[in-house]
């Protein structure tokens, strides 16, 4: 009886053994065989859409971001992201709209997600050298704008602000060369010029800043922001008559201009011409009803003896 | 009920086996669907190079159940011969078991993740069955399946969403050894049988198989001469060899190809020849019949079809290099052929220390050390029953290995049954075993897998522009490498693509590469030879110097500075027959001009890849 039992069991084993083979060798060929069969020429499908649902979805995120509907286009972000989490704009526009939420955490995080997909992304570059700047994480925000500036090397906002942060953190020779290197790109901005007197004034380099100054009223000749500080300048150096006379060009230009109101009032006060000095700030508080200027209207009140 | 049935010991490995498949299964499908990259919605740039082709196939037989003898767009414009020169089971299984079972709105490349990691997970099952087979001990066997699992080496590409023949058709090649084993083992023609089938599907999924072949043939060349008494095992083997021949007549790959006369079939023609002519014979006899026979059939064969060794010249001239270089690139590329540089790239090096210790962990220098065992054991003549072809195969693949890192899917299979091994010598090494597993399982789990695909970000946006802003029918010329995604991905006509299967795609890539570095009318009128709409430029072209670059296997390195790529990537305002029209860091897209055409003003945004001065010393 066992040997029965051992003979139908070896039986069975190599009917299916054979038929196992048989199978696979006919279901290989079948494989092989019906696409070839199958085909017709009329065939067509359509593998994808044209815009994709992501371009879709990163478009209406942009409207809603610029109409501040801010959670609503980080859903429409997300979204694009879930379809093609690969795509660096995604990331990117995400970014934005969590630093414009305040989240500044993934903001970092997803710009970072933007430049390991794109390593060519000055904007995000450019954003985390802002966040960080801000952060006063000093040695990182540096690095952000120097390698915004490398992948995009006629971005001048980078060079402004990698220029104020040398100059905000001392380094004033790096700024005076980041200022000079924005000047390569476009010789013809003049607040390059303004702000590269800045440095200079800031290293005592007085002619340098003048010259500077000059140049920027050379290429802007209706530059406020340039007849000012050239005024702040020539006041510093004593030079009373010519810092007058660019306070009051400045505000000829720009009566508002707050800088040059304060500027040639403390001035005025300072050469005993009280009356200008309270004329100046009365019009100042009016725009600007700041403490310090009321403060300053109150020190000339007092010298006035009112 | 049976006795078997009740057996307890068998029962729980069987348990324990399926178990390893479910966490083997389970833990490639949690890595690929974890991946940030991996969408679940949209299937763009999912796959790249080969992946990207096979996937395009797969798709269309998914959506429409067919494709064309004679494809037209995948090769443009002469057409590439589907049938004949590409082995499409992998794409067909697939295809239709989505267009049969799965709900359309489970998306085609969400299935394939899921369905690629199942089938490749299917390798565990034949290591098992062969490791407890070799050794005699089911425990072997486990923990033959337990290295399997945990080496790299076996999942790598499955886990970086490749979408690979040798992932298919591994666990059939797999399958054969076993059941050619137990055939030899038990000296029955039905599980012989069984092998044959299991080669025959694995001939009929991937071209390499042949190659795999070949190697076992020489396995029992060598046992028909070193063994007096051979003449059994050959009977056997020669139910191989008459489905090896069914499949060279049936399926159209092999056919195309002249397979029946490829050397690994001659030599087993001959193999059971000689097999069922000599009862008896010295080992001297055997062998100076077999190299006798041997040269007059190759002679033959060189002289009426040589269409197998054209077709296969690229692996043939490969392999020669390989071994006259002794697997590292010459620094002269002028010293190789181009076939021998354009295969000599990527998957196709040799590995390096690190490379070797991140595919196989520990897995290497034990089951090495297994090897040298077994191979003192032989010597002794103290070896296990089957033992010899463990040998044979270990030392063959590590060979291989060495010249080609892609036969580590191979290698981790034979070296995985080797440390079955440690049953047999001293069990105190089951320790040392165990640490190495928890070292693969560490480099398994923290180690982040390479891939060969660039920048995904850069592809994506090409992808859209070429969807967006171009012509349905528009053909596009690139390299190899990028052809088959916009060929996948933008529904394009491609003149270029991976399947160095076709000779004359090989002579047209020879071509397009040396004439990149020729003057703009050659290229010119290359790109109006093949009737190329568009040209995608990639910075690698001009930038990479390395052993696998375009200007190393062209003999460029010395950069002509007139040459069109140089223009491609420095100065597209100087090309008067090309057109810019997109642009991002890693590509250039350009539209090819109408004889007599004016190209006009070009505007392109900014990247540092293009810009002179970030080169100086170079350029």
């Amino acid at each position: 009886m066992a040997m029965h039992n051992a003979k139908s069991k070896k039986r069975f084993v190599t009917k299916l053994t054979i038929t196992t083979g048989v199978l696979l060798i006919f279901s290989t060929l079948l494989f092989i065989y019906l696409p070839f069969n199958l085909y017709s020429p009329g065939y067509s499908i359509q593998f994808y859409q044209t815009p994709d649902s992501a371009d879709i979805s990163i478009n209406e995120g942009k409207n809603l971001s610029k109409a501040g509907l801010l959670d609503d286009a980080e859903k429409k972000f997300r979204l694009a992201l879930n379809y093609q989490p690969s795509l660096a704009s995604g990331h990117y526009h995400l970014a934005c709209v969590y630093l414009k939420k305040g989240n500044i955490k993934e903001a970092i995080r997803e710009y970072q997600r933007t430049i390991a997909l794109d390593p060519e992304s000055h904007h995000s570059f450019y954003q985390l050298g802002m966040i960080f700047t801000k952060k006063k994480e000093y040695q990182s925000a540096v690095s952000s704008f120097l390698r915004c500036i490398s992948s995009k090397p006629d971005f001048i906002d980078a060079y402004i602000k990698l220029g104020h942060l040398f100059t905000e953190t001392g380094n004033l020779s790096d700024a005076v060369k980041t200022y000079q290197d924005a000047l390569k790109v476009d010789k013809n901005r003049a607040d390059l010029h303004v702000f590269l007197s800045v440095s200079y004034f800031k290293q005592k380099k007085f002619d340098l800043a003048e010259k500077a100054l000059n140049k920027a009223l050379e290429i802007s000749p209706q530059s406020v922001y340039a007849y000012d500080n050239l005024g702040a300048l020539y006041a510093f150096q004593g030079k009373h008559y010519l810092a007058i006379k660019m306070f009051e060009r400045a505000i000829k230009l720009d009566s508002d201009y707050i800088p040059s109101l304060k500027n040639y009032a403390r001035l005025s006060s300072d050469l005993g011409n009280l009356k200008k000095a309270e004329e100046l700030l009365r019009h100042l508080i009016e725009i600007e009803p700041a403490e310090e200027n009321q403060a300053l209207l109150k020190e000339v009140l007092r010298k006035k003896g009112e | 009920m049976s006795k078997d049935f009740f057996d307890i010991k068998r029962s729980s490995a069987i348990v324990t086996l399926l178990l390893l498949f479910v966490g083997f299964f389970g833990f490639k499908l949690w890595y690929v669907m974890s991946d940030q990259s991996f969408s679940k919605k949209d299937d763009t740039e999912m796959f790249w190079t080969e992946g990207a082709f096979q996937y395009k196939i797969a798709k269309l037989l998914a959506f429409t159940g067919g494709i064309p003898t004679h494809y037209s767009d995948a090769q443009y414009p002469e057409g590439l011969e589907i049938k004949k020169k590409i082995t499409v089971l992998m794409e067909s299984i697939s295809g239709y078991i989505y267009r049969t079972f799965v709900p359309k709105n489970i998306p085609f490349h969400l299935f394939l993740a899921v369905f690629i990691c199942f089938y490749s997970s299917f390798s565990i099952f034949p290591v098992y069955l062969l490791s407890a087979l070799l050794w005699n001990n089911r425990f072997s066997g486990l923990l033959s399946s337990l290295f399997y699992a945990t080496t790299l080496a076996s999942s790598s590409s499955s886990l970086t969403h490749a979408y690979i023949k040798e992932d298919f058709s591994l666990p059939f090649i797999f399958f054969h050894l076993y059941f050619l084993i137990l055939g030899f083992k038990r000296q029955k023609f039905d599980y012989t049988f069984l092998s044959g089938a299991f080669l025959f599907v694995g001939l009929a999924s991937w071209h390499l198989t042949q190659f795999f072949y070949l190697i076992v043939v020489v396995f029992i060349a060598l046992n028909f001469i070193i063994k007096e008494n051979f003449r059994e095992e050959i009977r056997i083997f020669s139910v191989i060899v008459l489905l090896a021949i069914f499949a060279g007549l049936l399926v159209p790959t092999l056919r195309s190809e002249r397979f029946l006369f490829s050397n690994s079939m001659l030599l087993s023609y001959l193999l059971v020849i000689l097999g069922f002519s000599f009862k008896k014979a010295s080992w001297w006899k055997k062998l100076a019949s077999l190299f006798f026979i041997l040269g007059a059939g190759l002679t033959l064969k060189i002289l009426l079809s040589p269409v197998h060794i054209k077709e296969y010249s690229h692996v043939y001239t490969l392999m020669l290099n390989k071994i006259t270089y002794l697997g590292v690139k010459p620094e002269d590329p002028s010293s190789l052929s181009w076939e021998a540089n354009v295969m000599w790239t990527t998957s196709f090096m040799s590995p390096s220390i690190k490379e070797i210790y991140y595919f196989f962990g520990s897995l290497f220098p034990l089951g090495i050390g297994f090897l040298l065992t077994s191979i003192l054991r032989f010597i002794k003549k103290r070896q296990h029953q089957g033992e010899s072809f463990l040998i044979f195969f270990s030392l063959s693949f590590s060979i291989l290995y060495l010249l080609i890192i892609r036969m580590d899917a191979f290698l981790v299979y034979f070296l995985s049954l080797h440390t079955g091994l440690f049953s047999k010598v001293r069990r105190a090494i089951l320790f040392i075993l165990l640490i190495g597993l928890g070292l693969n399982l560490l480099i398994l789990t923290t180690e982040k897998i390479h891939t060969d695909k660039p920048m995904p970000n850069y592809i994506l946006t090409l992808i859209k522009y070429v969807r967006d802003n171009t012509e349905k029918g528009a053909s596009f010329l690139t390299t190899f490498s990028l052809g088959p995604s916009l060929f996948a991905f933008c529904d394009r006509p491609v003149l270029l693509h991976s399947k160095f299967e076709d000779y004359r795609l090989r002579e047209k890539v020879k071509e397009f590469e040396h004439t990149l570095f020729e003057d703009e009318n050659t290229f010119y009128h290359f790109c109006r030879k093949y009737e190329a709409n568009y040209f995608v430029y990639t910075t690698s072209i001009l930038l990479s110097t390395g052993v696998e670059s375009i200007r190393y296997r062209t003999d460029n390195l010395n950069l002509p500075k007139d040459c069109v790529a140089y223009k491609f990537h420095f100065r597209p305002e100087e090309l008067k027959r090309f057109r810019l029209v997109y642009t991002n860091p890693i590509y250039r897209l350009y539209e090819v001009l109408e004889e007599g055409e004016v190209r006009g003003e070009i505007d392109s945004p900014y990247f540092r890849p293009y810009d002179k001065k970030f080169f100086k010393e170079e350029f």
